[in-house]
């Protein structure tokens, strides 16, 4: 569908191309010849593979779990060994035949076999099942078959075990986050990006963000709850900014980078109107270092930004905007806590606006769609919250109009002197 | 051998190697000659049967500091030595130490890792300068909880039921094998004294 689509707008366009002079006719026809050719490769068959693999992994997984009486701890230990040897010679076979989509289920099925002889043996001579070394093996062992071989179905399945790893490190001790996923997290970013491997990248960062939750869950950070809030929204919008920053060097990987750091900024910075309690003087020292942190991190990575002109300053100001409303949050709430949810409701509404003109002006459809999106979802809420007060609904919503028509008049006229004292200066 | 083929067999060798390191280890440990018995107790049987293996709670899983010999300043996630005396019916605890340490003859040592340690509330506290005791008791305070690393047993589907049931009555003891480090494994379990399940090396 979405080739359908995009030969329909080549074609619009290479016919205005034609007509502007830029394109002749027959490298117009060879465009369209080149962007019609169906891939050689077919897809479908390299996927049912990998997912054929993971259904033996998971096999292999059942048939420990069965914990089958009628078998011999030496021949189930005997099975699992066979097997294992057998799908990495399996592996091979098919790599030297050229078939190097099979070779690489066949290198799933391998690591599925190595996790299971691990879950095996623990289970054979009654190792407690929640012990995190077993599954740092099996994550080390496909990071090392990723690397090596390369192999990304390796690398997917190196980044879920480094989540499980540390989750179950995080279950022995809650009052310590588990640094050493972090060193995981680094070598599977490292070779996603050097795979150029797009789905690599977003596990990454989902597990990022899941290690994070989790943490945060545990209590782990020493964190007061309320305030990690403030401290996630301000690593969110430095997500974003970095993206813009690295956007030159890899734009594919910038642009998911960027969409996880507005959709997070935007869920999170959502919370504020909920009156979520975060009390100022509550704050301990990590609080203020984990803010203090990713407030530098978001003027450096500004400044940069800005000198190298990868955004303008106005837009700047919306992102900073964002953090400064993000921290002073606990002093608003403090001082006006009934006016805090207007507030920041309001602010959410105009930030959803502003993002909207962010995207069109950055040419990033994601951004549009998110803000017009923010902006309804925002308008629902609101409308809901306020059914029974429908007065101060309506009053918000004219305010909130008024405003919203007065701004965009006001950055119109400004656009307006912009280029014309641009166009005055150039002539 | 292409270079695809030699990075295969040296993953498949390390992985080899790695899951026969592991059978070994707990085959010397379980033909290790220091056995002890351990009594299990039982807990909150809601929490009991996750897939097929049954949780194993000894009395020694949980050591009152105040009661014993030994050392006593332990956190949480310390390693812990228990010291046991090796007698009939089963073993006793008879004192804890951080460190690794030669033990009398018919002693035995197991090592665990602290999972949890109550202490007394600090409003319940006082100076030590005041020279008076605490304000008021505190039963169940300065209590370790410790992990052996054997408090899962895998059993065939459909019998662990019944071997929680019996450990709930308390007539399930466990044999455990001890290496000269404290490393512990599960040996065999005992139905009232007399021999259910023995695990044998292979």
């Amino acid at each position: 569908m979405w080739q359908r689509a995009y030969l329909r707008k080549l074609k619009a366009d290479i016919d205005l191309w034609i007509e502007r002079g830029w394109v002749t006719p027959a490298n117009a026809e060879a465009i369209l010849a080149s962007a019609t050719q169906r891939p050689t490769t077919r897809r479908m068959p390299v996927i049912l593979a990998i997912l054929g693999a993971v259904l033996i992994g998971f096999a292999a997984m059942s048939f420990v779990a069965a914990n089958w009486n009628e078998i011999s701890k030496l021949t189930k230990l005997v099975t699992v060994f066979a097997a294992l040897w057998a799908a990495w010679f399996a592996a091979i076979a098919l790599h030297k035949r050229g078939h190097e989509a099979y070779a690489q289920a066949a290198v799933l099925v391998g690591l599925g076999l190595f996790g299971a002889g691990i879950m095996l043996i623990a289970q054979i001579y009654h190792i407690v099942t929640d012990d995190p070394g077993g599954i740092l093996a099996w994550c080390i062992a496909s990071l090392a078959a990723a690397a090596l071989l390369p192999s990304r179905p390796a690398l997917a399945l190196a980044i879920l075990l480094s989540v499980i790893w540390s989750v179950f490190a995080l279950q022995m001790d809650e009052s310590t986050p588990h640094w050493g996923f972090w060193i995981i997290w680094a070598i599977s970013a490292f070779l996603a990006l050097r795979f150029a491997w797009a789905p690599g990248f977003h596990l990454v960062l989902i597990a990022a963000f899941i290690w994070q939750a989790a943490t945060a869950m545990a209590g782990a950070f020493n964190m007061e709850d309320g305030w990690h809030l403030v401290v996630f929204t301000l690593e969110a919008l430095c997500i974003w900014l970095a993206a813009i920053f690295f956007s030159s060097r890899g734009a594919r990987f910038a642009s998911t980078a960027q969409a996880y750091g507005i959709t997070l900024t935007f869920a999170l910075f959502w919370f504020f109107q909920n009156s979520p309690d975060i009390a100022a003087e509550d704050g301990s020292g990590f609080t203020l270092f984990a803010c203090l942190l990713f407030a530098a991190l978001l003027a450096v990575l500004g400044a940069a930004a800005v000198s190298k002109r990868l955004i303008e300053a106005r837009h700047l100001a919306g992102i900073g905007a964002l953090a400064i409303a993000s921290v002073a949050y606990p002093f608003i709430e403090g001082a006006a806590p009934h006016l805090g949810p207007w507030i920041y409701a309001a602010l959410f509404l105009v930030l959803s606006a502003w993002l909207v003109s962010w995207g069109t002006a950055n040419e990033s459809r994601f951004a549009v769609n998110a803000g017009f999106i923010a902006f309804g979802v925002e308008v629902l809420w609101l409308y809901f919250e306020t059914l029974n007060t429908l007065l101060d609904t309506a009053i918000f919503f004219a305010l909130g109009g008024i405003l919203l028509i007065a701004g965009a008049f006001v950055m119109e006229r400004m656009r307006r002197r912009l280029v014309k004292q641009t166009e005055g200066a150039a002539s | 051998m292409t270079r695809f083929a030699l990075t295969v067999f040296a993953l498949l060798v390390g992985q080899s190697l790695f899951l026969g390191a592991m059978v070994w280890d707990r085959v010397s440990l379980l033909r290790s000659d220091t056995v002890v018995t351990l009594e299990t107790r039982p807990i909150d049987p809601r929490d009991l049967f996750r897939g097929h293996y049954v949780i194993l709670n000894y009395t020694i899983s949980t050591i009152t500091l105040d009661e014993i010999d030994g050392d006593d300043d332990f956190a949480h996630g310390d390693t812990i030595y228990v010291e046991l005396a090796r007698q009939e019916p089963v073993a006793q605890p008879v004192a804890v130490w951080r460190e690794h340490r030669e033990v009398d003859p018919g002693h035995a040592l197991i090592r665990g890792r602290v999972s949890f340690i109550r202490t007394m509330p600090e409003d319940l506290m006082v100076p030590e300068d005041t020279g008076r005791g605490p304000l008021a008791e505190c039963p169940g305070c300065n209590v370790v909880s410790v992990d052996y690393g054997i408090e899962s047993y895998f059993v065939p589907e459909g019998e662990g039921r019944e071997l929680e049931h019996s450990r709930n009555e308390g007539r399930i003891t466990v044999d455990v094998a001890l290496d000269g480090n404290g490393t512990a494994a599960i040996k065999q379990l005992r139905l009232d004294g007399e021999p259910v399940y023995e695990e044998p090396l292979f």
